[in-house]
């Protein structure tokens, strides 16, 4: 088997995991990520801002396609997509939020 | 085609087991608020998988293989528009959970006023009912009554019997439910399905080297109708889909708290990467595996299940025929609670206001029998209309992006204002309107028709809020929204 089927099924086995073991437990009452520990951070925003880099390398790779080959422009987008997503979990995982929802509780 | 017994036994347990849970979930259902947002008692990986079971439709497994069979590996672009989850997460679903809303239309009516509201209402609700409901229902039925030669008629029929009974019984907590074990199937269909294909070609890499040149650019050039305009397009229609609509957005309001509703989404963004891939597996595939002439006879539609009809023997096929009609369902009831539950709240509850919850429950349920008789007429209704659908689901497309764009506007833009939004929605509609109907963008159409219901609403919408002052009622409204976001309720 080649790396890039391993990769993939990888990925498919353990979201197929979790999707089934996540939910199990969950329907049994055991809720994961209920709270977040850290407090609303509004300055700092690292999370956010693996996420502009992430956007701008896609929309940079797409936009590239113009003048460059598909191969030249590829790791640009496909990598820019991965960002995006560390971005976003590193921006859940620190609990960043936008400057409106400053000085309020949770829920 | 023959059926084996094995495979009927599997496909009739799946349906048994999907109105039981429909019945079961219905004890537990007291009030509105159960029907509506399931109670809001939902985890992260429940909610991950409904909302990938929502946003994989019988299309990603009958329809997109005919599509990648034509165009290759870029068609993996549609699922993957699901990365606008990431920004759903971080940015929006705390806004809503702080609002603690019940449909998403409610930002319009608290950020713009009720004429806001009530256009995007009727719009989600045509959307949801004839478009989501309607339509998914039909092509589910088209592919179960190709397979196994029962009268398209029937199947429709009995295809919205089924999900109009447990949405009926158990509303949002039972179409969750159902749709985590829909999920489930869905992707064990999948997964066997990608098993075998690979075992086919040797792998990933075998199959790659299978196929004629151009059909594995992941960015083709923009010469090719699914080319890097296309592409960009792609990835910013799934905005509306992720962040604004009822149709998906309703199961974050569901969730426990809102840092489960974070997750719930970032995982439903992530999971929808394999699933990208193992979508587009079929199609890839029988370009080798399918003679070109046996293709060009048959509907685009039956591409994916020859090829497993070719590769998965009895018992395992049961398992995709399964998954396939689980497709189906999952789509179709969404979009009916989503579109109940609109109804209920946002013109049965504005003329009834203080009604006890039973009451609106017993609405929502009658609401959601009309809203399914009229997609199931509609679903009827498609074979007649032909070509002419086409163009009526482009018009809706065509209305998801300045929805998106009035709530960028409304939290990022305080001078934005009621008429400024109003305005901007049906000046973005008519541009895209426009763009379609002219076939502006010649094979980037879908590009210049997103770009012109993007910008026509963006500049309309911010020149209108310039030139046009809010009332006091509008400004006290304004600072109430931002007050309510930053303190909660």
């Amino acid at each position: 088997m080649d790396f890039m089927t391993i990769v993939i099924f990888l990925a498919i086995i353990l979201s197929t995991l979790l999707m089934i073991v996540g939910p199990l437990l969950e329907l049994k009452g055991k809720i994961f990520f209920l709270e977040n520990k850290h407090p609303l951070k509004t300055k700092g925003r690292y999370g956010m801002g693996i996420m502009v880099v992430g956007a701008l390398m896609f929309i940079g790779g797409c936009v590239g396609r113009s003048w460059l080959s598909s191969s030249a422009v590829t790791p640009l987008v496909l990598g820019g997509y991965a960002v995006w997503f560390a971005g976003g979990f590193v921006s859940v995982i620190r609990n960043e939020g936008i400057k409106a929802l400053e000085s309020g509780k949770e829920e | 085609m023959a059926i084996s017994a094995v495979d009927m036994i599997i496909l009739v347990a799946y349906l048994i087991l999907t109105l039981f849970i429909g019945w079961y979930v219905s004890k537990k259902i007291t009030g509105f608020d159960d029907f509506a947002v399931g109670g809001r008692s939902f985890g992260p990986f429940v909610l991950a998988a409904t909302f990938g079971a929502t946003n994989f439709s019988t299309w990603s497994m009958v329809g997109k293989p005919g599509v990648v069979y034509n165009a290759g590996i870029s068609v993996s672009w549609i699922a993957l528009n699901a990365c606008a989850c990431v920004l759903a997460a971080v940015v929006f679903v705390p806004i809503y959970r702080k609002l603690r809303y019940t449909t998403m239309s409610e930002i319009f009516e608290d950020r713009y006023d009720g004429k806001v509201r009530g256009l995007i209402s009727v719009i989600w609700v045509i959307a949801d009912t004839m478009n989501r409901f309607g339509v998914t229902t039909y092509a589910a039925a088209v592919i179960v009554s190709m397979l196994f030669g029962v009268n398209l008629q029937v199947i429709i029929i009995a295809t919205a019997v089924i999900v109009l009974i447990y949405t009926y019984l158990g509303g949002l907590k039972s179409v969750v439910i159902t749709d985590v074990i829909q999920f489930v199937l869905m992707w064990i269909g999948l997964f066997i399905g990608a098993i075998f294909i690979f075992r086919q070609f040797n792998g990933w890499d075998g199959l790659m080297m299978s196929l004629p040149e151009g059909m594995m650019d992941w960015v083709p050039a923009a010469d090719n109708g699914n080319g890097w305009p296309w592409i960009l397009a792609m990835t910013l229609l799934g905005f509306p889909y992720f962040i604004t609509s009822q149709f998906v957005m309703q199961r974050g309001l569901g969730a426990k708290t809102v840092n489960v509703a974070r997750w719930g989404i970032l995982l439903a963004g992530l999971i929808a990467i394999p699933m990208a891939i193992m979508e587009i597996l079929p199609g890839l595939a029988a370009k080798t595996m399918l003679d070109a002439a046996e293709v060009g006879a048959m509907s685009p539609d039956m591409v994916g299940p020859a090829i497993y009809m070719k590769l998965l023997p009895p018992g395992l096929l049961g398992v995709f025929f399964s998954a396939l009609i689980a497709a189906g369902f999952s789509t179709a009831d969404s979009a009916l609670c989503a579109s109940s539950t609109l109804i209920t709240e946002d013109f049965y509850r504005k003329f009834r206001p203080d009604e006890k919850p039973e009451k609106y429950l017993r609405v929502t349920r009658i609401v959601t029998i009309v809203m399914a008789v009229l997609g199931t007429c509609w679903a009827l209704l498609v074979p007649v209309f032909g070509g002419a659908l086409d163009a009526i689901l482009n018009v809706i497309s065509i209305t998801d992006m300045p929805i998106f764009v009035m709530v960028i506007l409304a939290v990022f833009y305080k001078k934005m204002n009621a008429m400024g939004a109003l305005s901007g929605i049906v000046a973005g509609t008519l541009c895209g309107t426009v763009a379609s109907v002219t076939g502006a963008g010649g094979i980037q159409g879908l590009a210049a028709t997103t770009a012109a219901s993007t910008l026509g609403s963006l500049i309309v919408g911010v020149a209108v809020s310039l030139f046009l002052r809010r009332g006091k009622e509008e400004e006290s409204r304004l600072e109430k929204f931002f007050a309510r976001i930053a303190e909660g309720e």
